[in-house]
C-alpha cells in the first residue's frame, strides 16, 4: 500500500513536466512552421 | 586524409576501446553486466539513449538529405516527445519495477513463456541482421572516401565495438556512448562553424537561407495529409509517435538503456533530456546539410559524389558521353552560380527580387535536371539500378573542404555515431539471448560468473555475425531502405503485444501470440500490395496486433488471474 501510495505521489508529481513537453512540442513545431513560411517565397 | 586525420582517428579508437574495457571491474556480477548494478545518472542514460539512436547512416544520411531534399526529413521526429511521455507512464515504471533484464521478460510475467519467446525472438532476428546493416552503411562510404577496402572499415567498426562490449558490458557501452556523443557535438558545431566561414565574403547567414528557402529546401511542416508520402506533419505525428513508441518501449538496445538508470525518475528525466533534444539537434544536422548545399551554390559540386562508381563510368565504353554531361553540368552550375549573385546583390541591394529570385529559382532547377541526368547515367550505365549518391555528399564535402584534424575530428565523429549504435544493440542483442533463452530454457541455475561468461560470448558471436552480415549488405542496395524495411516489419507488431500486456486487462497469451504473427503478416501484406509509406506501417502492425489479439483472447475461457503488474 506504502508502495502504491508512493508511486501515485511520484506520478502526480511528473504531470507538469509532460504537459511542458506536450507544449514545448506544439511550440516547437509551430516555431518550425514560421521558419518555413518566413523562407518559403 | 593526412597524417593529423589518421593520427585523431587512430587516437580516437584507441581511447574508446582502452575506456570500454577499464569498465571490467564494474561488470563482474550479472546485475552490473547487463543493468550496470541499476546505478547510471539520468544524464549519461539520456546521452546514451540519444547516441543509440543517432547511427553513422543517420548522422550522414540526414546532412546528404539536407542537401538533395531540404528539411521535410525534421517531421520524422515530430511524434518522439509525445511517445516520450506515453512511455514515462507506462513503460518505465512497468519495466523498472518488474525489476525485469529485458523488456520481453515482462511478457511472461503477463502471458507466458512461447509470447516471451516468439517476440524476443523477432528482436533478435531484426536487430541482428539490421546491426549488421549499420555496421555495412558508414563503412562502404568510409571505404570509398578513405581509399580502403570495405572488409578493412567493417572490421575496424565491428570488431573494436565488439571487444569493448564484450569486456565491459553495459557500462562500457553507456560511458563510451556519453563520450561518442561529445565527440558528435563538438564535431557538428565545428563543421557548422567552417561551412560558414567559407561562404564567399559578402555572403551572410541570412543570405544563406534566402538562397536556400528560395528553393524550397527550408520547408520543414507539410501539412498535407497523404498515406502515400513518406515525410508529412501526420505520418511525423502519428505514425512516428508509433515507431517511436516501439522503438523506445519494445526495442532490448532502448529499453535496456534506462533500466540501467538509478530510479523510475532517473530514467524518465533519460527519456525526456531526448523529448527536449532530439528535434533541435536533428534540425541542426539537417541545417549543416542546407549549409553545404549553399556552399556548393559558389563553389563546384561533382556531378557525382560516388567518386569510385563516377571514374569507373568514366573509364567505361560511354565515359566520353558521360564527359560531355560533366561539361554541361559544369556550365549549368556556373549560370546558377551568377543567378545566386544577382539574386543576393537584388536582396541585398533593396530592390525587388522577384525576377532574380525566379532566374535563380530556374537555374537551380536546370542544375538538378542535369545532376539528375548524371545519376541516372550512372544507374543505367553500372547496372545498378538503386544507385544513390546522397549518403556520399557529406564525407566527400568534409574531405574535400575541411582542415587538417578536423577531417580526421569529423570521421571519428561518423565512427562515434556508427559505434555506438551497433555496442547497444550488440549489448542488448547478448542479454536478449542470454536472460530470455540460454538462462531461461537451458541453464537456469548457473552463477552469476557464468552467466557474465555466457554474456560475453554471446555479445562476441553477435559482433562475428554482424560483420559478417555487414559484409554481404553491402550489395543489397540502399541500406537506408533495408535498415527501414527490417525495423518497420517487426515495431509495429511487438508495440501491439505491449499495448495488449499493459492496456488491455482482457487479453490472453493465445491472443498476443498470434495476434503478433497476424499483425507481422499484415504489414507484409501492406509493404508488397500497397504504396503506403513506410511509417504507417507501424500503426498497421500495432493495430491488427491489438485488435485481433483482443478477439482471440475473447475465445479464451480461462479465468485465471491477470497479473496486471509483475
Amino acid at each position: 500500500m506504502i508502495d502504491q501510495a508512493d508511486d501515485d505521489r511520484s506520478d502526480r508529481r511528473w504531470r507538469p513536466v509532460y504537459v511542458t513537453v506536450v507544449v514545448y512540442t506544439a511550440l516547437v513545431i509551430v516555431a518550425l512552421w514560421l521558419f518555413s513560411r518566413a523562407f518559403t517565397f | 586524409m593526412r597524417f593529423l586525420d589518421w593520427a585523431v582517428v587512430v587516437a580516437y579508437l584507441i581511447y574508446v576501446i582502452v575506456d570500454g574495457v577499464r569498465m571490467t571491474k564494474h561488470s563482474k556480477k550479472v546485475e552490473g553486466y547487463f543493468l550496470a548494478n541499476r546505478s547510471l545518472p539520468w544524464w549519461a542514460v539520456g546521452l546514451s539513449v540519444m547516441a543509440t539512436q543517432l547511427s553513422a547512416i543517420t548522422l550522414v544520411g540526414t546532412t546528404g538529405q539536407g542537401y538533395a531534399d531540404g528539411m521535410r526529413f525534421i517531421q520524422f521526429y515530430f511524434g518522439l516527445p509525445l511517445a516520450m511521455v506515453i512511455l514515462c507512464v507506462t513503460a518505465v515504471p512497468f519495466f523498472y519495477r518488474a525489476k525485469v533484464f529485458t523488456a520481453y521478460e515482462y511478457l511472461e510475467k503477463r502471458f507466458d513463456a512461447k509470447t516471451r519467446s516468439l517476440t524476443s525472438f523477432f528482436f533478435l532476428l531484426s536487430r541482428g541482421l539490421s546491426c549488421g546493416v549499420i555496421i555495412a552503411a558508414p563503412s562502404v562510404i568510409l571505404s570509398i572516401v578513405l581509399g580502403l577496402s570495405e572488409p578493412a572499415t567493417i572490421f575496424a567498426m565491428g570488431l573494436s565495438t565488439t571487444i569493448y562490449t564484450m569486456i565491459g558490458g553495459v557500462q562500457a557501452v553507456t560511458w563510451t556512448d556519453v563520450k561518442q556523443m561529445v565527440v558528435i557535438f563538438i564535431g557538428l558545431s565545428v563543421c557548422m562553424f567552417i561551412i560558414l566561414s567559407k561562404f564567399p565574403m559578402d555572403v551572410s547567414f541570412g543570405d544563406a537561407l534566402s538562397l536556400a528557402g528560395s528553393t524550397g529546401r527550408l520547408t520543414t511542416v507539410d501539412t498535407r495529409f497523404d498515406l502515400n508520402e513518406t515525410y508529412t506533419l501526420w505520418s511525423g505525428l502519428i505514425g512516428g509517435l508509433f515507431l517511436m513508441l516501439a522503438y523506445f518501449g519494445c526495442d532490448q538496445s532502448q529499453v535496456q538503456r534506462y533500466l540501467t538508470a538509478k530510479s523510475v525518475d532517473e530514467g524518465r528525466t533519460s527519456l525526456l533530456m531526448s523529448a527536449f533534444v532530439k528535434i533541435p539537434m536533428q534540425f541542426f544536422i539537417l541545417l549543416i546539410g542546407v549549409m553545404v548545399f549553399v556552399f556548393y551554390q559558389f563553389e563546384r559540386p561533382p556531378m557525382i559524389f560516388h567518386r569510385v562508381e563516377a571514374e569507373r563510368v568514366e573509364r567505361g565504353a560511354r565515359g566520353e558521353d558521360f564527359g560531355a554531361l560533366n561539361g554541361e553540368y559544369e556550365r549549368a552550375h556556373e549560370a546558377r552560380r551568377q543567378a545566386a549573385e544577382n539574386y543576393l546583390g537584388a536582396v541585398n541591394g533593396g530592390g525587388d527580387p522577384t525576377e532574380t529570385r525566379a532566374a535563380y529559382v530556374a537555374a537551380d532547377g536546370k542544375f538538378n535536371e542535369l545532376r539528375g541526368r548524371g545519376v541516372a547515367f550512372v544507374k543505367e550505365a553500372s547496372g545498378n539500378r538503386s544507385f544513390n549518391d546522397v549518403n556520399y555528399v557529406f564525407p566527400t564535402f568534409i574531405l574535400q573542404n575541411m582542415p587538417a584534424g578536423v577531417v580526421g575530428l569529423m570521421i571519428a565523429a561518423i565512427f562515434a555515431a556508427a559505434m555506438s549504435s551497433v555496442a547497444a544493440e550488440l549489448n542488448a542483442l547478448a542479454t536478449a539471448s542470454v536472460i530470455d533463452f540460454y538462462r531461461r530454457h537451458f541453464k537456469p541455475d548457473a552463477t552469476d560468473e557464468h552467466y557474465v561468461m555466457a554474456g560475453r560470448a554471446a555479445t562476441g558471436f553477435w559482433g562475428l555475425f554482424a560483420c559478417v552480415v555487414a559484409l554481404y549488405a553491402t550489395s543489397l542496395g540502399s541500406l537506408i531502405e533495408v535498415v527501414n524495411k527490417f525495423g518497420s516489419f517487426f515495431y509495429g507488431s511487438l508495440l501491439g503485444v505491449f499495448v495488449l500486456a499493459v492496456a488491455v486487462p482482457r487479453a490472453r497469451a493465445r491472443g498476443a501470440f498470434w495476434g503478433l504473427l497476424f499483425g507481422i503478416v499484415s504489414v507484409w501484406i501492406a509493404s508488397r500490395f500497397t504504396q503506403i509509406a513506410f511509417l504507417w506501417f507501424n500503426v498497421i502492425g500495432c493495430l491488427v496486433v491489438v485488435a485481433v489479439g483482443y478477439l482471440l483472447s475473447l475465445t479464451v475461457r480461462d479465468d485465471a488471474a491477470i497479473v496486471q503488474e509483475a
